[in-house]
C-alpha cells in the first residue's frame, strides 16, 4: 500500500501579487493590498486567504490571470506550522453537506482549529481548501513554484528592479506539473463564501506599526535607551518613564480610548492614511489640520512659510531653537520639531542620514517611530527590509498586530528577533567589542575596568597572578554621538552578526 | 553637497498601466505616451535595466543634457546616446570606403539652396541604407538590438523610416506630443502609423507621478495637446502653491535660491532661463553667493558644444536654458521670466514652453520676475490664486 503524502496548502496567485506581499509583508486578502491588485482567488472569500490542499484547481490558477493575459502565476506553498492560534473554515469534498440548509452559511461544524491540520496526511483530511483570517505573516511561505525557468527568472529580474521587493527570504523551484491540474469547472467555492462573517483588520495601521517598528529596531543603534523603546513597542507595551511623544503613538496604535492625545491624533492619523510615497499631499493635510486651530494656527504659518522658501534662518539654527524652548520646558510636548523634522526632512532614508548635534537619543528614536509610521512598512529602504531576520520578524509583528486589534483569535509563532547591537556589546564579548570598536572607530566610545584583584608593579607595569580578564563598558554619551552619526546598512550589520555569532 | 537620493520604484508606485508596459513583449514595436511626471521615462529606463545584462539595447534621447541626467542617476552603466549623434555615426560608419561625400550625412536645404544643418535628408539616407543592404554590407548593424527611444516626439517620421530601412525592428518609444520642442518632431499618429500599431495597441500613462498636484495643477494651465491624455489630478488647495514673486533686487533672488539649496544638500534645484544670457549671468550670481558652501553651480549650453558637465547624481543647483532641460527633473524649480517673450504673437509656443519648464518640479515652483521689466508672459500665468499665488521680495 502507497504510503500517504503529507497535506500541503497552497496559494495560486501571480508574480504581480507575490512582489505586492513581500513589499507590503503580509498575505493578506485582496482589501489588504496597498497598491495595485490583480484578481485571484484571494478576492474570492473577502475576509480570508484560501488555501487549497494538494492541487490548485484549473479555475484558480486561470483566475489568477484573468485580468491580463500576459501576467505569470506562480503557487505559494504555505505552511501552517507558525500558527500557534487560530481557527480556519474548511471545505469538505461533499461540500452541500458542509452548509446549513436554511442560511447558506458554513456550519459550525466548518471550524477547524490549524493545528490539528498540521503534520496530517492527506487521506486524513477530507478537505478540498481552508480558509484562513487574513493577514498571514510572510514567515507562513514554506516555498514558491513558477511553472518554468523563464518565469522564474522573470520573477527575479523584475523584482530586482523594484526598490521595496525583497525576495531574500523566498525559496523558489520550478515544478511544471503544479501547473497543469484537471480541468474543473463550476464555482471554486460555494456562494455563500463571498459573504463570509469575518473581523475586519485595520490594515493601514498594521502596515505603519510595521514601519514605525523597524525603524524603532534600526535606531536601537544608538544606545541601550533607543533599544529599550524598540523593545517595548514590540512587545506592544506602554512605559510610564516614557516621554509624550511615545505615548502618542502608543496610544494610538493600542488605545481604543479618546485620551489626551486626542486633538494631536488627526495628524497621526493623516500620517496613517498617507501611503503614497513621495506624494507630499499630507503637508497639506496636517496644515490644514492646523489650520483649523486659531491654537496651532501659527505652527501652520511657519511650516508654509517655509516652504514657500521665506524664512531666512537656516534650519540648524531652527531646530537649536526649539530645543532650548523644550530645555526650559522639559514636558512640553515637541510637536513643533516633530512637524519641522516631518516636512524638512520628508524620507526615513534622509532622517537616517541626518545628524544634528543637539538631538538627544530619544528624539532620534521617536522621531524614527514617527518617519516608519508615515512611510510604512512598504516605504522603508530596501536595505533595510533586508536587516538579517527583519522581514520574517516584522511581519509577523504586523501579522500578530492585526489580529489582535481585530479580535479573531489568531496568533504566530515570533521568528527570532534581529539582534540589537547594544545586546551584542555584552561586556562579555571582548573580542566582538574590541573588532566593532576598530571597525567602526568607536574606540573612544568605550572604556576598560581592570577586576579589582592584587598585583605588583614592575617597571611601571601592573603583574596580575593568572588571567585576568578585563570588562569594558560603553561610555553612553560618546557611544550616542558616534553611534548616532553613523548609517549602518544591511552589509554592516550582517558583518556585525556575523562577527558577533563567530562566523 | 550630498548624493541625491535615487530609488528605483517600489511596486506600490507602478500602477497598472505601467505594469503592463514593463510586461511588454521584449521584441517588436511599442508606443507609450503619456504626460510629464507620468513615469515614461521610469518604464523606459527599467525595460533597458531588463535588456542590460544581455546587452542588446540602446537607450536614445533627444539632447545631451537628457542623455546625461540618465546615465548618471539610472544606476547602471546605460549604454545611451543622444538619437541624433548615434544617428551620425550610424550613417558615417556604414558608408563604405573612404568617401567622404557617403560619409557625409546628406542635409535638407533651404529655399536658397543652403543646406540645413542638423536637417539630415531623411529620404535621400533611406536610400543609401536600402542600397547597403542590398550590397548586404559586411558592417551592417545587429538588427535585434531594443532601441529604447525618450521624448520621441521630438524625432521626426523619417528618423523611424532610416532605420527600419536597415532592418531594425525592435522599437520602444516613449512620448509626449504637448512637450515637442523641435520643428522637426511626430505626431502621435505618425509615431503609431511609423510602427505600424493599431491605435488600441498604445499604450496611454495617465497618472502624474512627479509633481506635486499644485505643480501639476499649474503647469496644466499650459497644455495646448489635445491627442495626448492630461494627467489625472485631484483637486484640491495647497501648500506647495507656485508662488509668483515679483523682485525689486536680483540679489533677493539669488539669496532665496541659494537658501533652498542649502536646505536640504541633496536637493537638485533647477534654474530655468529663457536665454544664454540670463543662463550666464545667474550662473556667475549662484556661484559667487555659494563660494564656501558645499553647494555644486552647474550648467549647460547648447551652444558651446562642450559635453555636459553637470553631476544629476548629487545635489546642488544646475542653471538651464529651457530649451535643454526637457526629460530632466529637479527637486525644486526657479522660473527666471525675465527675457521670455511672446514673438509673432504665437502665444501657445510660449504656453509649451512653460509647460515644459513648469513641469521639471517636483515638490516646488517658483516663478521670478523683474519689478523693473514688465513681461507680456505675465499675463500668460493663471490669475487663480489657488493656481498661483503672487508675492513680492
Amino acid at each position: 500500500m502507497a504510503t500517504p503524502i503529507k497535506a500541503i496548502w497552497l496559494l495560486p496567485t501571480n508574480i504581480e501579487n507575490l512582489q505586492m506581499m513581500l513589499a507590503q509583508g503580509l498575505i493578506t486578502d485582496a482589501s489588504g493590498f496597498i497598491g495595485s491588485y490583480y484578481k485571484d482567488v484571494l478576492n474570492e472569500c473577502p475576509g480570508y486567504v484560501s488555501l487549497f490542499k494538494n492541487e490548485v484547481p484549473g479555475t484558480a490558477l486561470s483566475l489568477a490571470k484573468s485580468e491580463d493575459a500576459s501576467l505569470i502565476s506562480c503557487i505559494i506553498k504555505i505552511n501552517l506550522k507558525d500558527i500557534i492560534l487560530g481557527d480556519c473554515i474548511h471545505t469538505r469534498c461533499d461540500i452541500e453537506d458542509s452548509f446549513n440548509v436554511d442560511d447558506v452559511s458554513p456550519k459550525v461544524s466548518n471550524s477547524v482549529p490549524i493545528q490539528s491540520l498540521q503534520g496530517k496526511k492527506t487521506i486524513e483530511l477530507d478537505y478540498e481548501s481552508i480558509l484562513i483570517q487574513a493577514p498571514l505573516p510572510l514567515s507562513c511561505i514554506e516555498e514558491v513554484i513558477f511553472s518554468s525557468k523563464a518565469d522564474l527568472d522573470e520573477f527575479k529580474n523584475a523584482s530586482e528592479n523594484l526598490g521595496n521587493v525583497s525576495i531574500k527570504i523566498l525559496k523558489c523551484k520550478v515544478d511544471k506539473k503544479e501547473f497543469t491540474p484537471p480541468v474543473s469547472s463550476g464555482d471554486l467555492f460555494h456562494n455563500s463564501f463571498a459573504n463570509l462573517e469575518h473581523n475586519s483588520v485595520e490594515y493601514t495601521k498594521t502596515y505603519s506599526f510595521g514601519g514605525l517598528t523597524s525603524l524603532s529596531l534600526y535606531f536601537s543603534k544608538n544606545g541601550e535607551e533607543s533599544a529599550s523603546f524598540f523593545k517595548s513597542i514590540s512587545e506592544f507595551s506602554d512605559n510610564e518613564n516614557y516621554p509624550l511623544e511615545y505615548k502618542w503613538i502608543y496610544e494610538y496604535f493600542f488605545s481604543n480610548e479618546n485620551d489626551k492625545f486626542q486633538k494631536w491624533n488627526a495628524i497621526l492619523d493623516v500620517l496613517n492614511n498617507n501611503k503614497k510615497r513621495n506624494d507630499i499631499e499630507y503637508k497639506n493635510s496636517i496644515i490644514e489640520i492646523l489650520n483649523s486651530s486659531p491654537k496651532t494656527q501659527s505652527i501652520a504659518d511657519f511650516l508654509t512659510d517655509y516652504h514657500r522658501s521665506k524664512i531666512e534662518k537656516s534650519d540648524t539654527q531652527i531646530i537649536e531653537d526649539f530645543i532650548d524652548d523644550y530645555k526650559k520646558e522639559p514636558n512640553k510636548f515637541k510637536i513643533q520639531l516633530f512637524l519641522f523634522m516631518l516636512f524638512y526632512k520628508d524620507s526615513v532614508e534622509k532622517l537616517i542620514n541626518y545628524n544634528h548635534p543637539s538631538f538627544s537619543e530619544e528624539e532620534y528614536v521617536l522621531l524614527g517611530m514617527l518617519f516608519g509610521m508615515n512611510s510604512s512598512f512598504i516605504g522603508l529602504p530596501k536595505w533595510l527590509v533586508e536587516y538579517e531576520g527583519m522581514h520574517l520578524y516584522i511581519s509577523t509583528l504586523m501579522a500578530n498586530y492585526a489580529h489582535q486589534k481585530s479580535n479573531t483569535g489568531m496568533k504566530f509563532k515570533e521568528p527570532s528577533k534581529p539582534l540589537l547591537l547594544t545586546d551584542m556589546l555584552s561586556p562579555k564579548k571582548i573580542e566582538f567589542i574590541a573588532w566593532f570598536a576598530k571597525s567602526f572607530d568607536t574606540n573612544d566610545s568605550f572604556e576598560t575596568v581592570m577586576p579589582n584583584k592584587d598585583y605588583q608593579s614592575v617597571k611601571g607595569k601592573k603583574i596580575y597572578d593568572g588571567i585576568i580578564v578585563p570588562e569594558y563598558r560603553i561610555l553612553k554619551d560618546k557611544f550616542f554621538n558616534t553611534m548616532s552619526s553613523t548609517v549602518i546598512d544591511d552589509k554592516h550589520y550582517s558583518e556585525i552578526c556575523k562577527k558577533f555569532k563567530g562566523k | 553637497m550630498s548624493k541625491r537620493i535615487f530609488d528605483l520604484p517600489g511596486i506600490d508606485e507602478l500602477n497598472k498601466d505601467q505594469k503592463a508596459v514593463l510586461r511588454l513583449k521584449e521584441s517588436g514595436q511599442h508606443l507609450v505616451i503619456g504626460g510629464p511626471g507620468t513615469g515614461k521615462s521610469v518604464v523606459a529606463l527599467l525595460r533597458a535595466r531588463k535588456f542590460h545584462q544581455k546587452n542588446n539595447y540602446l537607450f536614445l534621447t533627444f539632447n545631451h543634457v537628457l542623455n546625461s541626467s540618465t546615465k548618471q542617476i539610472c544606476g547602471i552603466d546605460l549604454k545611451s546616446d543622444t538619437a541624433q549623434s548615434w544617428f551620425y555615426s550610424l550613417q558615417f560608419n556604414l558608408a563604405p570606403g573612404d568617401d567622404f561625400d557617403l560619409k557625409k550625412m546628406p542635409h535638407k536645404v533651404d529655399s536658397n539652396g543652403r543646406e540645413i544643418q542638423h536637417s539630415p535628408d531623411y529620404d535621400r539616407v533611406i536610400e543609401r541604407f536600402d542600397s547597403y543592404v542590398d550590397q548586404n554590407l559586411s558592417h551592417l548593424p545587429a538588427t535585434d538590438t531594443h532601441l529604447i527611444i525618450d521624448e520621441g516626439q521630438d524625432l521626426p517620421v523619417g528618423f523611424y523610416e532610416s532605420l527600419q530601412s536597415l532592418g531594425y525592428e525592435n522599437f520602444f518609444i516613449v512620448a509626449d506630443q504637448n512637450q515637442q520642442i523641435t520643428e522637426e518632431n511626430s505626431s502621435r499618429q505618425e509615431l503609431t502609423d511609423v510602427l505600424a500599431l493599431d491605435n488600441d495597441e498604445v499604450v496611454e500613462l495617465n497618472e502624474n507621478y512627479r509633481n506635486s498636484s499644485a505643480i501639476a495643477k499649474f503647469a496644466q494651465h499650459f497644455y495646448t495637446d489635445k491627442a495626448t491624455p492630461a494627467p489625472n489630478l485631484p483637486d484640491r488647495a495647497s501648500l506647495d502653491t507656485p508662488t509668483f514673486y515679483i523682485y525689486q533686487m536680483v540679489n533677493s533672488c539669488v539669496s532665496m535660491i541659494h537658501r533652498e539649496s542649502m536646505r536640504d544638500t541633496s536637493k537638485l534645484i533647477g534654474v530655468i532661463v529663457a536665454t544664454e544670457t540670463k543662463r550666464d549671468s545667474y550662473t556667475k550670481f549662484l556661484s559667487k553667493a555659494t563660494t564656501g558652501d558645499d553647494i555644486t553651480v552647474s550648467s549647460y549650453s547648447n551652444e558651446s558644444k562642450q559635453s555636459v558637465n553637470i553631476d544629476f547624481s548629487m545635489g546642488g543647483i544646475v542653471v538651464l536654458c529651457d530649451k535643454s532641460v526637457k526629460g530632466i527633473e529637479f527637486d525644486t524649480v526657479f522660473i527666471v521670466l525675465d527675457d521670455l517673450k511672446v514673438i509673432n504673437n504665437d502665444s501657445d509656443a510660449i504656453k509649451k514652453r512653460l509647460y515644459v519648464m513648469s513641469s521639471r518640479a517636483k515638490e516646488k515652483l517658483f516663478l521670478l520676475r523683474s519689478a523693473a521689466i514688465p513681461n507680456e508672459v505675465e499675463e500668460l500665468l493663471p490669475t487663480d490664486e489657488k493656481l498661483m499665488i503672487r508675492d513680492n521680495i
